[in-house]
């Protein structure tokens, strides 16, 4: 037992000692990955806009839909596990998803997809075509045509962030357009990151046995809230382009 | 019995020789005197036929016997050739006794109904037999008599106390309707139709009734009704361990409620004692059996409000790690050794709210929810160095349960996982039979005996959140830690309690015949083809009256996180081309409401062992306890 420990803890360091090394080279000239980002994400058929703010930092990524009200927080663990934590900003109060909690389908959820906002099998099987090349890292457009419509994301890798995304049909209709807004926010993201840990969390098993939390009960009786339908395109196991909110039966 | 089997057979045999057999020749007629020329000789023939019980010449059947010559020379006897009927009837049999020809005697089900009738007597008479009166296998005792009230007493003693060990075990959230439920899945997972499978508490010889109303509410929740069991008092809703004086939520009316329970008895008597649980430790169940709460979710320090910190009330977690000396506090001049056997889940609320103290397999970037910054695990350590906390299967594993003086096992940063899901866990869970066997192996080194709980947590959590299969492979789950309990031990001196604290709102409905799928949709007696609703839809045999409703994330392959925060969606759904039978299927509800909801009806208590037998009828929920305290006379 101690020995793994120990030499988890070497293999762990020498990681770090790789990390940091290559982290100061390129520390010269290049920023590295952003950790603050906000989106319009704008649907033209169904007219309608919506705002996204992405905080991250290595291991953590807050998605904050202004509108709603409400964060996802994504924590990527030793195992490569993600765990969702769904805040509620206004009541200051969240709900915890254990991963892979097979019953209530929270299983390998795609840490590229919430932390590049584009999920790994689209980046992996997607066409690329470097659009600009840059001391720190190029910036690359990923795109795949699937069922008429094409989708297109540009990612810059030297911030690591995607810079813009569109959905368009065969005959060049939009009909889904991302647009990075910012990378300098109000609110820093180590800031943004501690006040969500300061709000009470209650886990998804247990909102059924509380029948005096008035923000509970209202949630047994009501329902959640949803965030935005939009976005958050990704392709599964079997090469189907989905967006995660959309409902599939 | 056996004589109509004989009956029987006799017959069978005589029917082998029913059929039509020719007849002798006729004798050749006496020579006479010479004349005109005789007819030729006539051939007389016999013939045979069976006659069936019940027959009217012979009630208990046999053979009639019909004789006359052959007139048309066809070599059969016609009908208007018999000139003689007489009847073989069945020997031995001279009068009818109407029960043996009831079909009852001979069928199965009866038999093996009478045969339990004689065994659960024979079970009775030993449970309430005593050493003083006699043998128990022999025992006749129906009542007892005595002469004085000291006569009397002195019986009631020797009576009380037989249980050297005393197990309880609570299914949280296990109803009658998910016991038969799963016990049907099981039977059907070892291939049988599943209906009359039997877990393993099912063939305990003693049962009763549970009402598990709290003091102030219809239909219960853990914290009252696992107070009642641990406590012997019924109290109200939400608290843990205090009286139904309480205010809940409020600290200052703790002081001077608080209540002992049979745990604490048991540790004062210098038994061993363990609890298990595979949600949180801190959660309401387990928590009954050593806090004191005005609020089932005072966890921890960080749950609480500031007053009642400040007015000096303790989480509950604090509570767990510091029992030893917090009982001593309450008990003038008592000296206790604390609890011998922790395993459950709920790092969180025993670590500080600092990444530093993560756990190797920490599934949260910060484990910890203390915002007091203590450490209760290195608080217990400290406090019990001869103790082993553990944390993962490894640890788990190499636990040496003849050396170890006790053991600390926290699995999972919050609840353990559901039994569907555990081969998912990072470092690996112990199941809730490991966990048994190896308390046991702890606990059973102490010769004056021991007090064990199990929860068995997530049926209640499955249930919630809608999902029959995740609540009966829990309860099964439980059935295979309970009769490792009950192999481990000796029914002489160990008293075992299966029950569980509330029911849920979930249905066996609809007619499916025998051995239909239990998860699968109403097949009708006769039918092949799921039966339908009014509406032309086919339907489940196992629904909920509320909750999220239907939900298919069986065959679903991407993460969907929006599906499953999705809001409810009641009422029916066309199940035609949906296997209901997977994993990620959730039933379908009536009432929509994010979270499916405990039942008021009545819960199940089965017994074995020492004080079993006084498990009988229905029952206020509290006489748990009591039943547990007369067994193992543990305020003595
Ligand atoms: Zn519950």
């Amino acid at each position: 037992m101690k020995n793994k420990i120990v030499l988890s803890l070497i293999l762990t360091f020498l990681l770090l000692c790789t990390i940091a090394s290559k982290g100061l080279a390129e520390e010269s000239q290049c920023s590295g990955a952003v950790t603050v980002a906000s989106y319009k994400i704008y649907q033209p058929r169904l007219d309608k806009t919506e705002i996204l703010e992405l905080y991250r930092n290595k291991n953590t990524v807050a998605h904050y839909y202004p509108k709603n009200q409400i964060t996802e927080l994504y924590e990527l663990n030793k195992a490569g596990q993600v765990k969702l934590t769904k805040y509620f900003n206004d009541h200051k109060r969240g709900i915890e998803y254990q991963p892979n909690d097979k019953l209530n389908n929270i299983r390998n959820l795609d840490w590229a997809q919430k932390y590049k906002l584009m999920g790994k099998n689209f980046l992996d099987n997607a066409s690329q075509q470097i659009k600009q090349t840059n001391d720190c890292g190029d910036v690359i457009a990923y795109s795949i045509t699937q069922d008429h419509n094409t989708f297109v994301a540009t990612i810059d890798t030297a911030k690591d962030i995607l810079t813009a995304f569109e959905i368009t049909d065969e005959k060049g209709n939009l009909l889904e357009k991302w647009e990075l807004q910012s990378t300098e926010l109000a609110t820093d993201s180590s800031v943004f990151l501690s006040q969500l840990n300061t709000y009470q969390t209650t886990d998804y098993a247990d909102i059924g046995d509380d029948h005096t939390d008035p923000f509970l009960t209202k949630m047994v009786n009501l329902g959640f809230i949803e965030k935005s339908s939009s976005g958050f395109y990704h392709m599964d196991d079997k090469q189907q382009l989905h967006a995660v909110g959309e409902h599939s039966h | 019995m056996k004589k109509l089997q004989l009956t029987l057979l006799a017959t069978a045999i005589i029917g082998l020789s029913g059929c039509l057999d020719d007849g002798d020749d006729g004798a050749q007629g006496v020579r006479g005197q010479t004349g005109p020329q005789g007819e030729s000789g006539l051939n007389s023939l016999i013939r045979q036929t069976q006659l069936a019980v019940g027959n009217a010449n012979c009630p208990n059947g046999g053979v009639q016997i019909d004789s006359g010559l052959d007139t048309d020379g066809d070599g059969s006897l016609a009908d208007s050739e018999v000139n003689e009927t007489s009847y073989a009837c069945q020997p031995g049999v001279t009068s009818v006794n109407s029960s043996e020809l009831l079909t009852n005697l001979n069928n199965p089900w009866f038999v093996e109904a009478q045969q339990e009738i004689a065994e659960a007597r024979t079970t009775w008479l030993q449970a309430t037999s005593t050493s003083q009166t006699g043998n128990a296998t022999t025992a006749q005792v129906t009542s007892y008599k005595t002469n004085s009230a000291a006569e009397k007493q002195a019986l009631v003693d020797s009576l009380k106390g037989q249980a050297k060990n005393v197990i309880l075990f609570v299914g949280d959230g296990m109803g009658v309707s998910t016991i038969t439920s799963a016990r049907i899945l099981d039977g059907q997972m070892a291939g049988k139709d599943g209906e009359e499978h039997q877990l393993s508490f099912d063939k305990f010889p003693f049962a009763g009734l549970a009402k598990t109303y709290n003091v102030d509410a219809q239909t219960p929740d853990s914290a009252g009704t696992m107070t009642a069991m641990m406590s012997g008092l019924k109290t109200d809703v939400g608290v843990i361990g205090v009286d139904e004086d309480i205010v809940r939520g409020d600290c200052s009316t703790v002081t001077g409620n608080e209540l002992a329970t049979a745990l604490e008895l048991a540790e004062l008597q210098g038994k061993s004692t363990g609890i298990i649980s595979t949600a949180r430790i801190t959660h309401a169940t387990p928590a009954a059996t050593y806090a004191k709460s005005a609020d089932r979710n005072w966890e921890d320090v960080s749950d609480m409000p500031t007053a009642a910190v400040d007015a000096g009330c303790k989480d509950i977690a604090d509570q767990l790690v510091n029992f030893e000396a917090y009982l001593e506090s309450r008990v003038a001049d008592s000296d206790v050794d604390g609890i011998e056997v922790v395993f459950g889940g709920g790092r969180r609320h025993f670590l500080p709210r600092d990444a530093a103290f993560n756990s190797p397999d920490a599934v949260s970037s910060v484990e910890g929810d203390r915002t007091d910054n203590r450490d209760l695990t290195a608080e217990w350590m400290a406090q019990y160095p001869a103790g082993q906390y553990v944390y993962d299967q490894a640890g788990f594993d190499a636990i040496n349960t003849e050396t170890v003086e006790r053991v600390f096992g926290l699995f999972n940063e919050s609840h353990m996982q559901y039994e569907a899901d555990r081969g998912n866990d990072i470092a690996g869970e112990p199941s809730i039979a490991e966990m048994t066997a190896t308390a046991i192996n702890i606990l059973d080194n102490n010769e004056d005996g021991f007090f064990l709980m199990v929860e068995s947590g997530r049926i209640d959590h499955a249930h919630h959140a809608g999902s029959a299969y995740g609540a009966l492979t829990d309860t099964i789950a439980l059935a295979e830690a309970v009769d490792v309990a009950d192999k481990m031990t000796d029914d002489s001196d160990t008293l075992i309690i299966v029950t569980a604290d509330h029911g849920h709102v979930f249905t066996i409905a609809g007619y499916p015949k025998r051995g239909n799928p239990i998860l699968g949709k109403v097949v009708s007696v006769g039918s092949e083809e799921p039966a339908t609703d009014a509406d032309g839809m086919p339907y489940t045999t196992l629904g909920y009256t509320n909750g999220l409703g239907y939900r298919n994330l069986g065959d679903m392959v991407f993460d969907a996180d929006a599906s499953y925060a999705a809001a409810p969606d009641a009422g029916r759904k066309d199940l035609t081309d949906v296997n209901t039978e997977s994993p990620g299927f959730h039933q379908e509800s009536l009432v929509p409401l994010t979270s499916e909801t405990h039942s008021g009806e009545d819960i199940g208590i089965f017994a074995k062992g020492p004080g079993a037998f006084l498990v009988t009828g229905t029952n206020e929920q509290n006489m748990v306890f009591h039943i547990m305290n007369f067994a193992g006379d543990l305020n003595k």
